[in-house]
C-alpha cells in the first residue's frame, strides 16, 4: 500500500488547520476533520495494529464502527483504551499506541506466534492448559491475553453526564433514510430525535454519488439538518445508539472530544426508526488480513471525506456492483486499478481504463507487512500496493434484534432481513435491504406513515441509482491457505471447520468455541461469513444455522458513562445529621453506622481514639453524658386501629400501653426472626411513635406500610415517617436530671411526673419538645426531641450548662460500651438471621399471646423449638485478660474435632467495670451460666466463662439514681 | 480508623447555599410549613378548606398555600405561612403529622430547567404524573413546579447529597452550554 493524501478535495477536512500527533511514538501529520484512520492512512501507515491470538499484523479495514483492526490505546491524562482509529477524531497533540503490539506493531516481538499457528488452534488452550493445573498457566496467558492496557496513570475528567429524554420519534442513523424519516416525522410536527455515529451526519451521502430533488446530495443534506435544527429537533452527532431494552428504551453513547467522559442518553421515545445502514463484508481468499486489505466502501470514504487515496496500483474484487463507483473514483484519483469480479455477467459496466477479470476470484494475497499482489484463482498473479474488496453487505439489523425482532434470510441480499414487524420500531434504508436512493426514500416514508400526515415532502432520488447484484460469495469449506473470518479473534476457515469436526454446529457453540463474533467488534464482519461458513460444511442453509443472540451493546460504553455521577459522595449516600456541622466543629471523628455519618468518638485521632472512647465511657458513668440521638426513628402509626395495628406488628402486646407511655418491643419478620427492637411511645388514643433502630427505619416504614396496605386497607391506620422532623439529644448519667432542669424545659423532672418509660411535653425557645425517659445506657437518661433546624441552640445550651456537671460529648462507639455492659443488644450484631426472641430471653408473648401478630406461627416450629438454639448470653474472662475478638466461635470437642457453639458478637473493654465484657450466642446459654468454655480465633484459643448478658447494674437501680 | 467527615464534604449554610450555572440557578427555600396528611382527602378539604387535590409530578402548584400529592390517600401541604392542623388522628377521617423540618426544600430556576430535571428524573416533563412523589437523583423525593420554578422536597437527611449532585448537574449542563 503505498497511501497518500491528495492535493485537493476532502469534504470533512479542514486544511486550514493542520495538526500533528503520534502512532507508536512516530510523528503523524493530519486536518481538522481527520480521524485517527484517515491521517494514518495519509501518511502511509499500513501496521496499525497485532492480531489478537498470532499477533499477525493488522491495517486499517473500515471508516466506521464496525473496524476490527485499528484499534488505538488513546494516552494522555483522560487515556481511552481500545479506542476505535476509524471514528475517533485526530487533534494536535495525541498520543495514540496500537495494542496488542510490543513494543509496536511495526515490530512485534510476539510476531513469531504466527510461525506455530497450526499448533494453536481455536480452542487449543480448552485442551492444552489442563495438566497439571490451569491457574498455573494462567497469569501468563492472562497478560498476553485482551485488547489495549488500562492506564494506571488515568485521571477522572468528573463524572460522567446522564440525560433522560423522551421525545416522539428517534432515528438511529443520520444516513439518507434517516434524514428522511426525520425530516417527514417533523413536518407532522412531532419531536425529532436524531443520532449518528459519525461526526458528520450524512452517511452515504457523504461519499456515494447521489443527488436529490435535483442537485447534490451534499446541500440537501446541509438544508435537512439545518431545517432540523432549526425546528428545535435534537441531532446528536457521534452518539451510537448501543441498546435497546425493555419498553423501546434506547441506550445512547455520547462521545466528547474535549475532554469529557461519554454522555449516557436514555431516551424513551414513541418511535423509533432504526435507519442503521449495512455493513460491507470481506471477501474469503489466503491471507485476506494482511494490511492494504480495505473494505471498498470505506476506501472510497477516505478518498472523498478525506482525500486519501488509498494505494497506487488497486485491484478491486468484488461480487456485487456497489464496488464498481469504488473502482472508477479510485482510478479517476490516479491509482491504477484492476477490477476482479466474481460474476461472468450482469455486471455494471467497466469504467473506462479499468481492466475488469470476469467470473474470477481472488485466490491469495501475497505480502509480509503489506500487501505487494493477489493472485486469482487461475493463477493470474496481479501486482497490487492496495485491495479493496467487497462481499456484500450486511444490513445493521442488531438493535431490531435485541428488540426481539426476527430476521428473515433474502437470497437476494445475501443478507438477513427484518423479518417482522417490532412494536413501536421501524426499519429504513440499507438496514431493511433498500439499495437504490428511491427505495431508500420510499422505506423512509413507510417507516413514519403511521405517525400522521407530514407536511414535509419525501425527498426524491434524481440521480443514478445503486444496484445491487450480487452473487454470493462465501467462505468454502476445504479452501487452501489461512482465509481469514474474523480478523480481530484470529478465527480461519479452519478454525470454523474443527468446531464442525468436534461437533459445535449451533452458532452459539461456533461462537463460544472458536471466539468468532467476540471481542470488541462483536463480529460486524464476520459473523455472517462465519455462519455461512457452518451451513456449507454442515449441509445446511445459511437461515438454517441461524445467528447468534443479538445483545446490547453494540458499540463498547465505558463503565464511566454507566457509573455517571454514581462514585465518591453520590455513591451511597450517607444522611447526615442536623448537627453534624456542629460535631465537626467539636472536634467529632466520624463513621458510617447504618447508613448514618455519625460522630464515633470526639476528638482522639488515630492511636488515640480508643483511650477517647474509654475516656468518653467512663465519664459518662460518673456525671452525665450527651448524645447525639437523632438518627432514632420516629415513625408515627395514627388511626383508628393503630393499637390494634401495633399490636399485630409487634412481638410484644403493645395495645395496653397508656398515652404518655414508652414500651420497649420486638418486631418479627414473618419467619419469626428478630427484625428490629426499639420502643414504642403512644401519644394518645390513636396514635404512635415507633422508635425504631436508626439504621432500619427505611425498612421498619416499609414494613409498616406493607402490612397497613395489606391487612389494613384504608381508614384504619396510616403511617407518616417522620424521622427526620426532629433532632433528638440524649441526656444520660447520673446528672442527667439535674442537667436538664438547669435548660429549663417548662415541665416537671420529678420521678412521679416522669416515671421512667413515660413521656413528657414541654418548650425551649418557643419551640415544642418531646421528652422520652427511655436509656440505652442503664442510666437514667432523656431523650430531647425538637425540630431539626432548631436543635442547635438547645445542643449549645445542653453544653454550655454541662460544664458545670462535667458534662462529656460521646460518641457512637462509647455508647456502645455502656450498652453492652447492660447486656442490651443491638439487631443485626448481636443477632442473627436465625435469632428468634425466646433466644434473647424474651419468651413471655410466645407464650401468653393469643392474638395473632407478625412471626407468631414461626415460633412453635420443630426448629424454633429445638433445645440447643444458639441463646444471648455474657461472656467474662479475667481482669487482666485482653478483651474477646469479636467473632471468635465458643468451641466444644467432639473427638479431637472442635465444633462450633456460638459465636462472641460483641465484646469490649469495659471502663467502668476494669475488664473486658463480652456478649455472644451460644447454644443452650441460657442454661449455662457459670460453664467455662473455649474461645477460639484465628486459631488462637482462650477460656471464657458464660454469665448473665448484663454486667453492670442488673438490679437497674442507676436508671432511678 | 479513618475520619469519614474527610470523606463527605460539609452540609452547606443552606441560607447562603446557592448553585449558578448558565440558564440554571438553585437555592434552599427555608421557613415553609409542611403536613403530611393522610386518609379521607375530601374529609381534609372541608376541615382545612384547602384544595383537595394536590399537583403531581412537575405538575404546576400556585400560591402561597398548596398541596402535592403523593399517594392515592395522602397529600404534603406546603404553606409559607404557619398551618393551623393540630397533629394527629381527626374524626373527620384524616392523619396529620408535621413535617416543617424534616423535608428540605430546594427551588430551581431558569431556562435549562428541563435540563435539570432531564439528569434528574425519567419522567416526560411534558406529561405531569399523579403523584409528585418520585424517583430523583437516585433518592425519594417530592418534585413539582411552583409557578415557573421547580421545587423539591427531600428528607432532611439527603439534602446534602442531594446539593452535591445538584452541583454536578450543574457542572454538566454549564459544560453542554456554548461558551
Amino acid at each position: 500500500m503505498t497511501a497518500s493524501r491528495l492535493a485537493t478535495g476532502g469534504s470533512a477536512i479542514d486544511r486550514s488547520r493542520p495538526l500533528r500527533f503520534s502512532f507508536d511514538g512516530t510523528s503523524v501529520d493530519g486536518f481538522a476533520g481527520d480521524t485517527i484512520a484517515s491521517a494514518l492512512l495519509a501518511n502511509d501507515v499500513a501496521v496499525v495494529g497485532r492480531s489478537f491470538k498470532y499477533h499477525r499484523p493488522r491495517g486499517i479495514w473500515g471508516a466506521g464502527v464496525e473496524e476490527p483492526n485499528a484499534l488505538v490505546d488513546i494516552g494522555g491524562p483522560h487515556a481511552r483504551p481500545n479506542t476505535r482509529a476509524t471514528t475517533e477524531p485526530a487533534h494536535d497533540g495525541l498520543g495514540a499506541k496500537s495494542v496488542n503490539a510490543t513494543p509496536n506493531a511495526l515490530s512485534d516481538r510476539n510476531a513469531f506466534l504466527d510461525r506455530f499457528s497450526r499448533f494453536i488452534p481455536a480452542a487449543f488452550y480448552y485442551k492444552t492448559f489442563m495438566w497439571p493445573d490451569w491457574h498455573m498457566f494462567e497469569p501468563r496467558i492472562r497478560a498476553m491475553a485482551g485488547l489495549g492496557k488500562v492506564d494506571t496513570d488515568w485521571i477522572s475528567s468528573g463524572p460522567a453526564d446522564q440525560i433522560n429524554h423522551h421525545c416522539d420519534v428517534l432515528v438511529v442513523g443520520a444516513g439518507p433514510a434517516g434524514l428522511a424519516a426525520a425530516k417527514l416525522a417533523a413536518g407532522m410536527g412531532l419531536s425529532v430525535t436524531l443520532v449518528d455515529d459519525q461526526q458528520k451526519p450524512g452517511g452515504s451521502l457523504g461519499h456515494r454519488a447521489s443527488e436529490i430533488d435535483g442537485r447534490p446530495a451534499a446541500g440537501w443534506l446541509e438544508e435537512t439538518l439545518a431545517s432540523l435544527a432549526g425546528g428545535g429537533h435534537l441531532i446528536l452527532p457521534s452518539t451510537t445508539a448501543f441498546g435497546i431494552y425493555d419498553h423501546n428504551l434506547v441506550g445512547l453513547n455520547q462521545r466528547h472530544f474535549d475532554g469529557r467522559p461519554d454522555t449516557l442518553w436514555r431516551v424513551r421515545p414513541r418511535r423509533i426508526v432504526l435507519a442503521t445502514g449495512a455493513i460491507e463484508r470481506p471477501l474469503p481468499f489466503a491471507n485476506n488480513d494482511l494490511p492494504g486489505i480495505l473494505s471498498a466502501d470505506a476506501a472510497l470514504a477516505y478518498l472523498r471525506r478525506h482525500a486519501v487515496l488509498v494505494g497506487r496500483r488497486v485491484v478491486v474484487a468484488t461480487n456485487n456492483d456497489s464496488a464498481y463507483e469504488v473502482a472508477e473514483a479510485i482510478a479517476e484519483a490516479g491509482a491504477e486499478v484492476t477490477l476482479v469480479d466474481i460474476r461472468r455477467d450482469g455486471m455494471p459496466a467497466a469504467p473506462a481504463r479499468i481492466r475488469l477479470f470476469k467470473g474470477r476470484t481472488l485466490a491469495s494475497a501475497a505480502g509480509r507487512l503489506r500487501v505487494e499482489g493477489v493472485t486469482l484463482d487461475d493463477g493470474t498473479r496481479l501486482d497490487a500496493d492496495c485491495v479493496l474488496v467487497s462481499g456484500g453487505w450486511t444490513p445493521t439489523i442488531h438493535l431490531f434484534g435485541q428488540a426481539r425482532g426476527k430476521l428473515a434470510w433474502s437470497e437476494a441480499r445475501a443478507a438477513f432481513l427484518p423479518g417482522n414487524s417490532v412494536d413501536g420500531i421501524s426499519v429504513a434504508g440499507a438496514a431493511a435491504g433498500a439499495v437504490s436512493l428511491s427505495d431508500v426514500f420510499a422505506g423512509a416514508e413507510k417507516a413514519v406513515a403511521s405517525l400522521g400526515q407530514t407536511k414535509a415532502v419525501t425527498p426524491r432520488s434524481t440521480g443514478p441509482e445503486a444496484t445491487a447484484g450480487i452473487v454470493a460469495a462465501w467462505p468454502v469449506p476445504g479452501s487452501k491457505g489461512r482465509i481469514w473470518i474474523d480478523y480481530q479473534n484470529d478465527v480461519t476457515v479452519k478454525d470454523v471447520e474443527l468446531a464442525a469436526r468436534e461437533n459445535f454446529v449451533s452458532v452459539e457453540h461456533l461462537k463460544r468455541y472458536t471466539t468468532l463474533g467476540m471481542a470488541t467488534d462483536q463480529g460486524k464482519t464476520s459473523n455472517l461469513p462465519g455462519l455461512a461458513l457452518m451451513a456449507g460444511i454442515t449441509g445446511r442453509t445459511v437461515p438454517e444455522v441461524g445467528t447468534t443472540t443479538y445483545r446490547p451493546p453494540f458499540t463498547p460504553v465505558p463503565l464511566a458513562s454507566f457509573a455517571g455521577a454514581r462514585a465518591g459522595e453520590l455513591m451511597a449516600p450517607v444522611r447526615r445529621l442536623p448537627l453534624e456541622n456542629v460535631h465537626r466543629a467539636s472536634g467529632a471523628v466520624f463513621q458510617e453506622y447504618g447508613g448514618w455519618l455519625r460522630p464515633a468518638h470526639y476528638g482522639g485521632r488515630n492511636a488515640d481514639a480508643e483511650r477517647a472512647i474509654q475516656d468518653e465511657a467512663f465519664r459518662a458513668r460518673q456525671s452525665v453524658a450527651l448524645f447525639d440521638g437523632s438518627t432514632l426513628g420516629k415513625i408515627e402509626v395514627i388511626g383508628p386501629r393503630a393499637a390494634e395495628f401495633v399490636d399485630f406488628l409487634y412481638y410484644n402486646t403493645m395495645s395496653t400501653l397508656k398515652p404518655g407511655r414508652c414500651r420497649y418491643g420486638f418486631m418479627l419478620s414473618e419467619n419469626g426472626v428478630v427484625f428490629d427492637d426499639g420502643v414504642l411511645v403512644r401519644l394518645d388514643e390513636h396514635r404512635f411513635v415507633v422508635s425504631c433502630s436508626s439504621s432500619h427505619v427505611a425498612a421498619v416504614h416499609a414494613r409498616l406500610e406493607e402490612w397497613r396496605q395489606d391487612r389494613f386497607g384504608r381508614g384504619a391506620v396510616y403511617i407518616h415517617n417522620a424521622t427526620s422532623e426532629m433532632a433528638t439529644l440524649t441526656v444520660s448519667g447520673p446528672n442527667a436530671r439535674k442537667l436538664l432542669e438547669t435548660v429549663g424545659l417548662g415541665l416537671s423532672l420529678a420521678d412521679a411526673d416522669l416515671p421512667h418509660m413515660a413521656i413528657g411535653h414541654g418548650s425551649y425557645a418557643e419551640d415544642a419538645v418531646r421528652i422520652a425517659r427511655v436509656s440505652f445506657t442503664g442510666d437514667r437518661s432523656y431523650e430531647v426531641s425538637i425540630r431539626a433546624d432548631r436543635a442547635e441552640p438547645l445542643w449549645a445550651h445542653l453544653r454550655q450548662a454541662g460544664q458545670a456537671f462535667d458534662a462529656v460529648l460521646i460518641g457512637l462507639e462509647a455508647l456502645m460500651i455502656l450498652r453492652a455492659e447492660k447486656g442490651f443488644i443491638v439487631i443485626g450484631k448481636d443477632t442473627d438471621g436465625t435469632t428468634l426472641p425466646h433466644d434473647l430471653g424474651v419468651a413471655g408473648p410466645r407464650a401468653k399471646r393469643q392474638n395473632e401478630f407478625v412471626g407468631r406461627r414461626s415460633l412453635f416450629t420443630e426448629e424454633a423449638s429445638r433445645p440447643d438454639r444458639m441463646q444471648l448470653v455474657g461472656l467474662t474472662v479475667p481482669r487482666d485478660e485482653p478483651a474477646l475478638a469479636t467473632g471468635g466461635h465458643g468451641i466444644e470437642r467432639r473427638g479431637s474435632k472442635p465444633r462450633s457453639i456460638g459465636f462472641v458478637t460483641s465484646s469490649y473493654q469495659s471502663p467502668t467495670l476494669g475488664q473486658p465484657i463480652a456478649l455472644g450466642l451460644i447454644e443452650r446459654g441460657a442454661a449455662r451460666h457459670g460453664e467455662t468454655i473455649e474461645i477460639q480465633h484465628l486459631g488462637k484459643l482462650r477460656t471464657a466463662t458464660i454469665a448473665a448478658p448484663c454486667a453492670y447494674d442488673p438490679s437497674g437501680d442507676r436508671l432511678n439514681a | 480508623m479513618r475520619d469519614l467527615a474527610e470523606k463527605w464534604s460539609v452540609t452547606p449554610d443552606w441560607p447562603a447555599a446557592a448553585i449558578s450555572a448558565p440558564g440554571l440557578a438553585v437555592r434552599a427555600v427555608p421557613g415553609l410549613s409542611q403536613l403530611l396528611v393522610s386518609g379521607d382527602l375530601g374529609a381534609w378539604a372541608r376541615v382545612s378548606g384547602l384544595q383537595a387535590d394536590g399537583v403531581g409530578a412537575l405538575g404546576t402548584a400556585q400560591g402561597a398555600r398548596y398541596a402535592a400529592r403523593l399517594a392515592r390517600d395522602r397529600l404534603l401541604v406546603v404553606s409559607d405561612t404557619p398551618l393551623a392542623t393540630d397533629a394527629g388522628w381527626h374524626a373527620e377521617g384524616f392523619a396529620v403529622t408535621a413535617i416543617d423540618a424534616g423535608l428540605q426544600v430546594f427551588e430551581a430556576d431558569g431556562p435549562a430547567l428541563d435540563a435539570f430535571i432531564a439528569r434528574g428524573a425519567t419522567l416526560d416533563p411534558a406529561q405531569p404524573s399523579a403523584s409528585a412523589a418520585l424517583s430523583f437523583a437516585g433518592i425519594g423525593a417530592i418534585v413539582y413546579r411552583h409557578d415557573s420554578k421547580l421545587r423539591i422536597h427531600v428528607d432532611r437527611g439527603l439534602a446534602a447529597y442531594l446539593w452535591t449532585w445538584m452541583e454536578t448537574a450543574a457542572a454538566n449542563i454549564a459544560a453542554e452550554s456554548p461558551s
